[in-house]
């Protein structure tokens, strides 16, 4: 790399740097590829366009009734119940909502990696509160530990945005800050939910689906209003597209990058109150393994729906995607492990689709 | 000057991009050992003819001779470390966070016995070798950190490296050419002559024939041997340096004007219709405004006026959009708009305070590419569209439809990405989000790079209704030639300063180009019959 064309890489000033490129109307701008997108499609390609445009929208979305029906099939008996069916959904709802967090993260081009550890700290503070604090009460303890949740997504947004480190470096280091507090707090044992009100709320059934998969989907909802229907729904997704472009435009960037730092932190508070309510007991480390599956769901749904773009519902569909793949693998009864093998095989080809129908976009990610 | 003959001949050089030509049969020569200077103004081909050198750009046809001999385009990398020559680019080449070493010696540092690389010996040489050139560098240090100035010497000193290879190869030592695009164009203006004397010094020792691209007139004029001006792809004329006054140089540099003024007629200038009382506050006024580039500048715009900010690049004209809004700091300066002063502002402030920037790169600053028409037109501003706290969808499409009707955008499709319309129709589409936004004052940097002569005639109209409406519009262009066609006036700034000011017919591009490049007394002797030079 002598001295060759190096426009990209111009020093100094990244404003200067700006027009420096523009030195010299050379023509070239004007029908170079960069400005040239505008070419579009001839009528020639119209029949395999619409196709493309169908494929580039549904394909993963079709996955969920082809993978039910084929696992269906495999296991007529156990797979295709009301009693499995109820329990995916209900199993699922952490995932869910972990998902939703993800999402408006990524949406505005930042990561999140550190909910597991918020997951898991938010719930060793009920725990621990209430069996070592003598007359705490659930509420009062679910709510220090709603506080706890604010103080780490506050911190990372004050990282990311006020000491500009990039979010996947703050967000990977407070998952596992937030983990290792979490076992100090707990002496790193596995602690059992004394919690009643925990119990009672995260176990409740409606339809025999257990009540979290509704908090979850309150929650897809809700995130999708908010992209489609909230003004600050349509600036999240202009700070991740052209940050500079929403800020000379006026937009808050930065109250928009804080607030999704912050959602993001209560969403994984609220996935370790479900946990900590659907199961008897639990450990700092219980929300580890849920890092892959969540980027996975949100990836998967960045390619459908709304095609190129993090979206609600496809982060919904993403998550029912794995859900039922890992849940028919398991009744298969194949190995625990192809679970993993489905999972992280998943994120790949899903993130591969991604770039193939998306374009180059989601390069900027990835 | 050592040697005979040329160093560089290039003869009928084509360059088309798409519909544009950027090069028409440009045929030039360059004495072996001189110093020749490249002048032309924006879209001479100047810079296309240093990309063809560089390898950049092969040509659509010409032939190009080196020391006598014909050779190839450099259009590949074998071919172009091949030859004799090496190219300092505008924008340096250097990367920002590696360290002076790591750039300097990239892909030449010695190996030690074990494949290794001797540091200690690699820092003691690029330590020698900028010294040389006058300058102290730790060779440890980034180069972000460093000046402006000494980033340029360091990609001076790599050049010469690179050509002291060269001349190790080569049989006749005095072949070698050293190419410097705009070289000072980041330099500070203190540190200017001794980097020329720099320049001089490798030409009169090692005989080295340098070709220098300027829009600076005083650096051809102290540095050159003889200067070609380029204009709209082909050669004016090469001229011996020393027999040209300073007038001719800058009048050859601003190129003539030829081209078809009649265009210059599709927007007419309103009557201004809005009878103006003199003594009234105009809408936007600004005194001492100052930033890094800028430094201390007046102006006022008035409502249902167009203003053009113009001037060369470097010259602060491009941070007067950023400044007014708060995008970038401002030193000191007092601007008052429509009564109220903008103290602290900020994008977000200046949005609320009625007026609208709209920045001047589609790809990164104006425009979001992947978002759809409808969701760039509507930026910033989606206030009407809602209802009851919910985006109404069907009416924001069905008004940004309208617009895109009223702009000729086609495909006539709201919900169509940006990136899938041309560069015209996207501009339009930007230029819709103001429309839209019945701002006071509207701030517009660049409207019409990189677009055909069509939508940038639909964008003067639509710029002239929006004043007309009663609106004060600031231009800031660096494409002299559409600022008149515009712009009731025109401020042109020289470092940093305001240089002139044209108005009514006053405003032409020749003026704006002959103010840019010539201090006040000079332009204010200019006639333009003295123009001899004109040829062609």
């Amino acid at each position: 790399m002598r001295f060759t064309g190096t426009r990209g890489m111009s020093l100094g000033d990244p404003a200067a740097s700006d027009y420096e490129s523009r030195i010299e109307i050379s023509p070239a701008p004007a029908v170079g590829p960069v400005g040239g997108a505008g070419h579009i499609a001839g009528p020639n390609r119209h029949g395999s366009e619409a196709v493309r445009s169908f494929l580039k929208r549904y394909l993963v979305a079709m996955l969920v009734p082809l993978l039910f029906i084929l696992f269906s099939l495999l296991a007529p008996s156990t797979f295709f119940t009301a009693y499995n069916i109820q329990t995916i959904l209900t199993t699922n709802a952490v995932l869910i909502i972990l998902a939703v967090g993800e999402t408006a993260v990524l949406v505005t081009g930042e990561f999140d990696f550190s909910f597991g550890g918020t997951l898991g700290l938010t719930a060793a503070i009920v725990v621990m509160m209430i069996s070592n604090l003598h007359g705490v009460s659930s509420g009062e303890a679910i709510l220090v530990s709603l506080l706890a949740a604010l103080l780490v997504g506050t911190l990372n947004a004050f990282f990311v945005i006020k000491l500009r480190v990039k979010s996947f470096i703050v967000t990977l280091g407070m998952g596992t800050l937030t983990t290792g507090i979490g076992l100090g707090v707990t002496g790193s044992q596995t602690v059992s939910n004394p919690s009643k009100f925990l119990t009672t709320a995260m176990t409740k059934h409606l339809l025999g689906v257990g009540l979290p998969f509704f908090y979850g989907l309150v929650l897809i909802i809700a995130l999708w209003l908010i992209f489609e229907y909230v003004k600050t729904g349509r600036n999240m997704y202009f700070v991740g597209e052209g940050r500079k472009a929403a800020f000379l435009a006026g937009i808050h960037v930065n109250r928009i990058r804080v607030g999704v730092f912050i959602f993001s932190a209560l969403c994984a508070w609220l996935a370790g109150m479900v946990m900590l309510g659907q199961t008897t007991a639990v450990d700092a480390t219980y929300g580890g393994p849920y890092l892959l599956p969540v980027f996975a769901s949100v990836f998967l749904g960045f390619t459908t729906i709304r095609a190129g773009r993090f979206n609600a519902l496809g982060t919904l569909i993403g998550v029912l995607v794995l859900a039922i793949g890992s849940t028919g693998l398991e009744i298969l009864s194949v190995a625990s492990w192809v679970t993993q093998v489905f999972d992280g095989g998943v994120l790949i080809v899903a993130v591969a689709l991604a770039n193939i129908l998306g374009g180059e976009r989601i390069d900027r990610w990835l | 000057m050592a040697g005979g003959g040329s160093a560089l001949e290039v003869k009928e050089l084509e360059m088309r991009f798409g519909p544009v030509t950027a090069l028409s049969g440009l045929s030039l020569a360059i004495d072996q050992g001189e110093i020749h200077g490249i002048v032309g103004h924006n879209g001479s081909g100047k810079s296309t003819f240093v990309e063809i050198l560089a390898g950049s750009h092969v040509p659509s046809s010409g032939r190009m001779e080196l020391f006598g001999k014909q050779v190839e385009f450099p259009g590949t990398t074998r071919l172009r470390e091949s030859y004799p020559l090496v190219v300092v680019h505008q924008d340096v080449g250097l990367v920002g966070s590696m360290s002076v070493v790591d750039n300097f010696r990239v892909n030449r540092f010695r190996p030690g016995p074990v494949g290794t690389i001797r540091w200690r010996d690699e820092h003691r040489l690029t330590r020698e070798r900028l010294k040389a050139l006058g300058v102290e560098i730790e060779p440890k240090r980034l180069v972000e950190e460093l000046s402006a100035s000494d980033q340029v010497l360091l990609s001076v000193a790599r050049a010469l490296m690179d050509l002291e290879e060269i001349r190790e190869r080569a049989t006749d030592k005095s072949q070698s050419i050293m190419i410097l695009d705009e070289p000072t164009s980041s330099l500070p203006s203190g540190t200017v002559d001794s980097f020329l004397e720099t320049i001089r010094d490798v030409n009169r020792t090692l005989g080295t024939t340098v070709i220098i691209i300027s829009h600076n007139p005083r650096e051809i004029m102290a540095l050159s041997h003889r200067f070609s001006a380029l204009k709209n792809g082909t050669l004016v004329g090469t001229y011996p340096t020393g027999e040209v006054s300073y007038t001719e140089l800058a009048a050859l540099m601003a190129g003539q004007n030829e081209k078809d003024f009649e265009l210059a007629g599709t927007v007419k200038r309103s009557g201004r219709g809005v009878s103006r009382n003199p003594k009234a506050p105009k809408m936007l006024s600004v005194s001492d405004l100052r930033g890094d580039r800028v430094k201390g500048v007046d102006f006022e715009v008035d409502s249902a006026e167009i203003v053009g900010i113009t001037g060369l690049l470097g010259s602060g004209y491009e941070d007067i959009p950023y400044l007014l809004s708060g995008s970038q700091a401002k030193e000191s300066g007092r601007v008052v708009f429509h009564d109220r002063e903008l103290e602290r502002i900020n994008p977000r402030k200046f949005k609320d305070s009625g007026a609208i920037l709209l920045p001047g790169d589609r790809q990164l600053t104006s425009g979001i590419q992947a978002a759809t028409v409808r969701e760039n037109m509507t930026m910033g501003h989606l206030e009407p569209f809602v209802r009851r706290g919910l985006l109404r969808h069907r009416s924001e499409r069905q008004t940004v439809g309208k617009m895109m009707e009223r702009m000729r955008i086609r495909p006539r499709n709201p919900d169509r990405p940006l990136n899938e319309f041309s560069g015209g129709q996207q501009q339009k589409s930007l230029i819709g989000r103001c429309l839209l936004r019945s701002a006071k004052l509207i701030v517009i940097d660049e409207p019409c790079t990189g677009i055909d002569v069509g939508a940038r005639n639909e964008i003067h109209a639509t710029l002239r209704e929006i004043a007309d409406s009663g609106s004060a519009v600031l231009i800031t262009s660096c494409q002299y030639e559409e600022l008149p066609m515009v712009c009731d006036r025109v401020i042109v700034l020289q470092n940093g300063q305001i240089a002139g000011e044209l108005s009514g017919d006053e405003v032409t591009e020749e003026a704006i180009l002959k103010l840019c490049y010539m201090d006040a007394e000079t332009f204010a002797g200019w006639q333009p019959k003295a123009d001899r030079s004109r040829g062609s």
